[in-house]
Order: C-alpha cells, then sequence, then structure tokens
C-alpha cells in the first residue's frame, strides 16, 4: 500500500517534471510548443552521452539542460520569433521540428533503445516490516524536484525578471517603450522551457529505454495535464500534474495503461466541454469572489 | 431569360468537365499497368482522407493532427463488420455506409463537445485529435484479440472484388471525384463561407446568430467522414489494416501532403496526395535524409507559402486570365424571416449589477434603463466601465451579481448566439470584419444572419439575396460599390464603416454600437453619423452609442448616460447634462 502510494507520488513527480517547461512556454508565450517531447528526448540522450564518456550523471544532467536550451535558442531566434501572433503556425512549425529533430535523433542514434544505469543504485526500504524497497535514485529525484521548485519559485517571486516577464506578456508594446528588450525576454523565456524540459529527460533517463520516440508521450500527458489544470496560474499546474499523475496511475495500475490513457482523454474532454479554464478555474472564481466579498464588507 | 440563358451555360460547363473526368479514368485505364494503376488507387485513397483535412484546415479553421485515427477507425470498422457478416457486395456496401456514418457522428460529438467554449483557432483541438490518434493506434496494438494486434487485421474476400482488377481502379477514381465535387461544392455554400468567415472571427460569426461550434463540428464530421470512407477503401484495397494505418506517424504525413499540395483548395489534397506519393516511393529509400526534407519543406510552407502548389498554380492561372469577376445575378430580396417576434427586445434594463474582472470592481451597483426606439449615447472617462457593460449585456463578462433583462429575458449568461434572437446586434471598437473574404461575402453573412433557414446552408440561392440597404449605405461609403475586393484591402475607417453596414442588415431592434467613428476623419465622421440617424429613423431600433466626440453627442443623442467609476454619474439630455456639475467635474479631471 505504501509503495503504491509513493508510486503515484512518482507519476506525479514525472509529469510536474515534464510538463514544466510546456506550461512556461504556453502559458507566457501563447506558443503551444509541439517539440516539447523532443527536448526531454535530447535531454535523455545527452546523459546516454556522457554516461558513455564514464563523467558522472550530475555532469549529464547540467549538460542535458544547456544542450536543450541551445536548440531552444535556435528554435526560438530562427522560426518561432516571427510568428508570435500566429498561434497555429507557431504550433505547427514547432510541430514540423518535431518531426526534423525526431529524424535527426533516429539519424544519429539509430532506432534501438538506450539505457542508462542509475546514478544510485540499491532499494530504499521503506518499512521495517518488510524487506521491499523502492528505487533509491527515483527517491533522490523526487527530493530534488522538490527542492528546486521551493528555490526556484522564492526566486522568482523576487526577483524583477518575474515582473519583466509579466510586462512583456501583458502589454508588449508598452513593455518596449519602457526599454525592456522584449524579443530577449522572449527568447530567455523559450530557452528556461527548453532547458526544463531537457533536465526532466536527463533527471529521468535512468528509469526508460531510450528511443528517438519517448518525447511523444510525455507531449501529450503534459498537454492534458495544461487543460485539466488549467493555463496560466502555478496552482493549476500543479493540480493538473497531479490529476493526470493520479489517473494514469491509479486506472494503469487497476486496468494496463492503455485504459489509463482513455481514462485521462475522456477527462480532459470533459474538463474542455464543462469548465475551460480548467479545474482550478473552479477554485479560483469561487476564491476570488469570496475575497471580494470580504473586500465589501469591510467597506 | 438571362437567368435560363446562364443555369443552361452551367450546366454545360459541368457536363464538358465529367466527360474530362471519364475521358482521363477510361485513358488511365487502358494506358497504365496494372500494377501502377493498384499503386496509384492507393494514393487516390490516401487522397480522399487529405480531402478531410483541406475541409477541415483549409476552410473552418480546425487542425485535424489525428486524421488517420478515423482512417483506422473506417478500416478496422469495415474490416471487423465484414467478418461477421455475409459477403456479397451488396450487403458490403451497406456495412461500409453505416461504419462511415458511425464514425462521423462519434467525430461530431467530439468536436461538438470540445469546441463548445473554445472560440476561435484552438491549439488545444489539435492536440485532442493527436492524443486520439495516439491512443488509437494503442488500442489496435494492445487488444489484439479483436485487432489482430502487431499483425494487423484481414479482411475476408467480397465476392467479385479484386483490388487488382480494372474495375476497382474506377470506383477509387470515381469515389475520389465524388469526395473532390462534394468537397469544392460545401465551400460554395453558405455553410462554406460561414466555416470560412468563422476561421477569420468566430465571435463576431456568433453574434450574427451562428452556433459556429456546431457547424464547425460538422465540418470535423465531414472531414472524419472522408477519412473512413478511405480508411474503408484501404482495407478493401490491401486487404490487411495494422496498427500503424492509424497511428500518428501516418497523421503527420496526410496533413504534411496536403500542406505541400495546398490546404485551401479540394485540388491541393489530390495533387499534394499524389505527388508526395509517387515521389516518397521514387525516393525514399535512396535518400537517408528524405523525411527531413519533407519535414523542413513543410515547415517552409506552412509559414510562408500557406497556398502550397495549388495556390500558386491558381494565382499564376489568374493572373494569366486576369479577374473574371463574378457574373452579374439578378438579385432576389430574401424571404420574410421566421424570428418569432414575441422573442425581439426594445429595451434593456441593468438591475444592481456588479462587474468584476479579477480583482478589480468595473462596473459598480450599476442600475440603468435603455429606453426603447431613442439613440442614447454612454460618455464617461476611460475606465468608467462604458465598454465592460456592453460586454455584460453580450454575455462575454458575465455579472456577479444584478440582472441585464432585455425585454423579458435576461442576458446574463446567455451564449453569443441567441443575441441575435433578441434582436441585440453589437458594433465594437476595432472593427471585427471577415478579412479573408469579399465584401460580398461579408454582407451575405450579415444578411444570413436573421433570413437562413436550416434549408439554406447548402443551397445557392442566397447567394443571391440583396437588401435595399445595402443601396442606401452604398450612396454614403463608396467601398461598397466594389463589392468582389477583397476586405483585407480596406482601410480601418472602411472597416468601421463596413461593420456598421453589416450590424444594420441583420434588422436589429437594439444597437449597441462602442465609438462607431473611432479613428475616422471629420467627413467620415459625418458620413457615418448621418447613416446611423437614417437608420434609426426608417427602423426606430433603440439604439445605444458609446462616444467620447461631443459634438457627435450632441448631435446625435436624445438622451445621455454618464457612467464614472462603474456607477451612474447622471442621465438626462445633452442640454441638463452640459449644466450638470457634477458631470463638469469629473471631466475637468476632478475625482467625486
Amino acid at each position: 500500500m505504501f509503495e503504491a502510494t509513493i508510486d503515484v507520488f512518482w507519476l506525479i513527480t514525472v509529469t510536474m517534471l515534464t510538463a514544466f517547461g510546456l506550461a512556461v512556454i504556453f502559458g507566457m508565450l501563447k506558443v503551444m510548443n509541439m517539440a516539447h517531447g523532443e527536448f526531454i528526448t535530447i535531454g535523455a540522450y545527452s546523459v546516454v552521452l556522457i554516461d558513455q564518456t564514464g563523467l558522472p550523471w550530475a555532469v549529464g544532467v547540467a549538460v542535458a539542460g544547456i544542450v536543450a536550451a541551445l536548440v531552444g535558442l535556435c528554435i526560438e531566434r530562427g522560426i518561432v520569433r516571427h510568428f508570435y501572433d500566429r498561434p497555429f503556425d507557431t504550433l505547427l512549425a514547432t510541430w514540423g521540428i518535431s518531426l526534423v529533430l525526431r529524424e535527426l535523433l533516429e539519424i544519429i542514434f539509430g532506432r534501438g533503445y538506450r539505457n542508462v544505469s542509475p546514478p544510485i543504485d540499491g532499494m530504499m526500504p521503506l518499512s521495517f516490516a518488510s524487506d521491499a524497497g523502492y528505487p533509491a535514485w527515483r527517491l533522490m529525484v523526487m527530493a530534488i524536484m522538490i527542492l528546486a521548485a521551493i528555490i526556484g519559485w522564492l526566486w522568482y517571486r523576487r526577483s524583477r525578471v518575474g515582473l519583466l516577464v509579466a510586462a512583456t506578456v501583458e502589454n508588449p508594446v508598452l513593455a518596449r517603450s519602457l526599454g525592456m528588450s522584449t524579443g530577449k525576454i522572449k527568447t530567455g523565456v523559450f530557452m528556461v522551457g527548453a532547458a526544463s524540459g531537457g533536465i526532466a529527460g536527463a533527471l529521468l533517463s535512468p528509469g526508460l529505454r531510450i528511443d528517438p520516440l519517448i518525447g511523444l508521450d510525455y507531449l501529450i500527458s503534459s498537454f492534458l495535464a495544461l487543460v485539466i489544470g488549467g493555463v496560466g496560474s502555478i496552482l493549476g499546474f500543479v493540480f493538473g500534474a497531479g490529476f493526470v499523475g493520479l489517473t494514469n496511475g491509479a486506472v494503469a495500475q487497476l486496468a494496463g495503461p492503455t485504459n489509463g490513457y482513455v481514462a485521462l482523454l475522456v477527462l480532459a474532454i470533459i474538463v474542455m466541454w464543462r469548465f475551460p479554464s480548467g479545474l482550478i478555474g473552479l477554485l479560483q472564481s469561487r476564491r476570488s469572489q469570496f475575497q471580494l466579498a470580504k473586500i465589501n464588507d469591510d467597506d | 431569360m438571362m437567368m435560363i440563358r446562364g443555369n443552361s451555360n452551367k450546366t454545360l460547363k459541368m457536363a464538358a468537365k465529367s466527360l474530362v473526368c471519364v475521358l482521363v479514368v477510361l485513358a488511365l485505364v487502358y494506358v497504365l499497368p496494372t500494377f501502377q494503376k493498384y499503386q496509384l488507387s492507393q494514393l487516390l485513397i490516401y487522397a480522399i482522407a487529405c480531402l478531410g483535412i483541406h475541409l477541415c484546415w483549409g476552410r473552418a479553421g480546425i487542425l485535424p493532427l489525428g486524421q488517420a485515427a478515423f482512417f483506422g477507425a473506417g478500416a478496422y470498422s469495415f474490416g471487423l463488420l465484414l467478418k461477421g457478416n455475409a459477403s456479397d457486395i451488396f450487403t458490403a456496401s451497406l456495412l461500409f455506409l453505416f461504419s462511415v456514418i458511425a464514425i462521423a457522428l462519434v467525430a461530431f460529438l467530439i468536436a461538438a463537445m470540445i469546441l463548445r467554449r473554445q472560440v476561435g483557432p484552438s491549439p488545444q483541438f489539435a492536440i485532442i485529435t493527436l492524443a486520439l490518434t495516439i491512443l488509437f493506434g494503442q488500442i489496435a496494438l494492445s487488444w489484439s484479440s479483436v485487432t489482430g494486434g502487431f499483425n494487423g487485421l484481414l479482411i475476408p474476400v467480397i465476392s467479385g472484388v479484386d483490388p487488382f482488377s480494372d474495375a476497382f481502379f474506377v470506383v477509387i477514381c470515381g469515389v475520389t471525384l465524388v469526395c473532390y465535387t462534394i468537397a469544392r461544392w460545401v465551400g460554395g455554400t453558405p455553410l462554406g463561407r460561414l466555416w470560412m468567415a468563422a476561421a477569420d472571427d468566430e465571435l463576431r460569426v456568433q453574434l450574427f446568430g451562428f452556433a459556429t461550434h456546431l457547424l464547425k463540428a460538422i465540418c470535423f464530421a465531414i472531414g472524419a467522414g472522408f477519412a473512413a470512407i478511405a480508411g474503408g477503401l484501404f482495407a478493401l484495397h490491401q486487404g490487411l489494416v495494422t496498427p500503424q494505418n492509424s497511428g500518428f506517424v501516418f497523421s503527420a504525413e496526410l496533413l504534411i501532403w496536403t500542406a505541400l499540395g495546398g490546404r485551401k483548395h479540394p485540388s491541393g489534397a489530390i495533387i499534394g496526395a499524389i505527388l508526395a506519393g509517387v515521389l516518397s516511393l521514387a525516393l525514399r529509400d535512396k535518400i537517408i535524409w528524405w523525411e527531413l526534407i519533407v519535414a523542413s519543406l513543410f515547415i517552409l510552407v506552412v509559414l510562408k507559402f500557406p497556398g502550397g502548389i495549388a495556390g500558386g498554380f491558381l494565382t499564376l492561372i489568374s493572373r494569366y486570365k486576369g479577374n473574371s469577376g463574378n457574373q452579374e445575378v439578378q438579385p432576389i430580396r430574401p424571404p420574410a424571416d421566421e424570428v418569432d417576434k414575441a422573442t425581439l427586445a426594445r429595451e434593456i434594463t441593468v438591475q444592481k449589477v456588479t462587474v468584476d474582472a479579477g480583482p478589480v470592481r468595473i462596473i459598480d451597483n450599476l442600475s440603468l434603463d435603455i429606453k426603447p426606439g431613442v439613440t442614447q449615447c454612454i460618455i464617461g472617462p476611460n475606465g468608467a466601465g462604458k465598454t465592460s457593460l456592453f460586454n455584460a449585456m453580450t454575455g462575454m463578462m458575465p455579472p456577479r451579481s444584478g440582472d441585464i433583462i432585455a425585454g423579458t429575458k435576461s442576458l446574463n449568461t446567455v451564449p453569443a448566439w441567441h443575441l441575435q434572437r433578441f434582436g441585440v446586434q453589437r458594433k465594437f471598437q476595432t472593427p471585427r470584419i471577415f478579412v479573408s473574404l469579399t465584401i460580398r461575402e461579408n454582407l451575405w453573412i450579415a444578411m444570413w444572419s436573421k433570413h437562413l433557414q436550416r434549408r439554406d446552408y447548402l443551397s445557392h440561392a442566397p447567394l443571391k439575396w440583396h437588401l435595399d440597404i445595402i443601396d442606401d449605405a452604398a450612396q454614403i461609403f463608396d467601398f461598397l460599390r466594389y463589392p468582389d475586393m477583397q476586405a483585407e484591402e480596406l482601410s480601418a475607417g472602411e472597416r468601421q464603416q463596413l461593420e456598421l453596414v453589416m450590424i444594420h442588415l441583420c434588422a436589429p431592434t437594439i444597437l449597441l454600437l462602442d465609438e462607431p467613428c473611432a479613428g475616422l476623419s471629420p467627413r467620415e465622421t459625418a458620413m457615418v453619423a448621418d447613416f446611423i440617424l437614417t437608420q434609426q429613423k426608417q427602423s426606430g431600433a433603440t439604439c445605444v452609442i458609446i462616444e467620447h466626440d461631443m459634438a457627435l453627442v450632441s448631435k446625435l443623442a436624445a438622451r445621455v448616460i454618464v457612467l464614472h467609476r462603474g456607477k451612474l454619474l447622471a442621465e438626462g439630455t445633452w442640454q441638463a447634462i452640459q449644466k450638470n456639475a457634477e458631470v463638469r467635474a469629473v471631466y475637468a479631471g476632478g475625482i467625486k
């Protein structure tokens, strides 16, 4: 039972890690980055390469982030930047890019599976009663993610970057006229999204059978998390990723992975039908009404 | 007499075209060797699926990233139905029809549900279709007791059907031509033009009274139906269906072929499927980078040449031939509308309405009456809540509390396409027209809002409709004399005027005009004011105008409403408002 709970937590972690980049780029730049899955794949392959040289896993994670960010830089500067006001065209262009990247990866690495050995071996015992344990590296990844999330959030709230990004998104013309380099800010956001995809791929690589196509499933599950949770708020993101991880974990364990996928898709369609701003939209509108009611009572 | 000759001309042209098609098919039957006919049939089958993509993407602005899901569904369901039943040609055709219709219905339901709350281009819908195709591929792979799993599903032989025969080739050619004709014809009907208008500006179409999500769902269903037809034929052609025929790789190929061929014209789908098919058969194994080249070409076409090959050809032809223009047709008056007069509202009552946007209170416990049959202006400093009041009245910003009542009906949460039934029409501050249509088509869509009955959606009669208001307006606004001009070429001022004329064509009983003269020259402003006044006098409609130009307010308004900080500051005649000390204080920069 305890192990199943941890498993669900693990699935939520995976969804959060993989969906973060997509959420950042869609939430802030309004670009549905269809090449997001390929950033994850690139991250995983970076670790494969570093693993072959014998360098430690952590180096692989760092390299994955850098490589993905550079690929993101090329894509944003080369193509996406010119089409920010055309949502379908950026979607299709990034979709085309994802096909290109997949082909390139296939030419470089072939179609066969690759594996990466876990950074720390062994199982962490979960209870005193039994010998059953949980892979230690997974627990480590969960710890890393929680730590990174807390640090990142604190930094974002205190730094000027958050403000600049918010201004750029809200009113790019005004932001530019106030001396902000909105182009550079957007490039930066895109690179952060790409890098986080790469890092996610690297962090998850020890448990994966890595091939050029693994990105696609992550793209879809990330997208479903976005739709179900709601775009544009951190809480919505956490909510959506949690929901996807939970549903995926629970249904897949009970009735097989295909049914887990069916359940998620049906859920997403129902959410889009009834609650277009996501499940978090429901909570938020209640909450803001509550807050306003309070403010008015103070008058 | 003119009409009859025009018709017989048209029939002659059509007969000539069909004769050419028959001759081409016959020539192919005799010239091509059997195996090439077999291969060409396969490409034509793909072309049918691409025609569906053309309709969705090129017409209605829906991106079907998962066309292969419906292709696979068509193939598998037809195969499974054949398995359990007798296999003579007649039963087989019935089963074929049944599976196509069932798949189209499912596609309609899914699209109608998702698009219900998605106004405008929806990346979300595109990805749901992609998810569907991935799911379908997975099911085909893992549910092996039914689908045959990785090895695929063997299709039972129907007696008398041989995919290598000439008859089979001719049938495939025939079905392709029929699908092509349907796609082309439906694009020219009112339904097709409404799809294009919705791809331009969906909210505007909704305000003209059309439930666009249903129109778009119909388009998606037809597209899925085409894919299902293609899938069923493919099953017969190959005798085998595998999970690859429903997976995302195949979906991607279909979309890329349509894009390269040209998504905006049905011929593009056929050109794309045949050309890409032939080339990839010839080159795929010779060039390692083949898929890479195709994907890069796709990106280039999407971003730089959205017309594709067909689009390029058509521009060349039209340049060579010159613009032939529309033939003058005898205009006819639209049939009398069957709108229930009882639902038309003449006044709006705003009762204690509060509207919030996030934490900001925009309209604060506001109560006012919009009086029937009078032209009234709403004025107030920026941020007074004027446009938000219109938004609240048209369901775009549902009030947090209070009621907005038009006649006897509440407007609080009414969908945008119901407003037309109450006679409410709205003009936006930044003009919203359909830029990819001509001026004539823009006017049609406005006219259809009131008069288009269900049977008219696929008829050509509404393309001849004409209302006298257009002539009146053409006296004032010059650009209306060039109805075949693309609306894209209009200046900002002309766009304002076009939208104004369009909403008058719906014969509204309540007009909400948001700064109809913004950005116009003094001369144009006078013309617009003149038009509004004349029309109001003729129709006796209730007219609410948000305006900043006080000279214009004094000219137009029988009654002035002053808003300030989301509250009603004053109301009355222009003279009374001019003397009002509070209003003066606000406009002099004071804060009450």
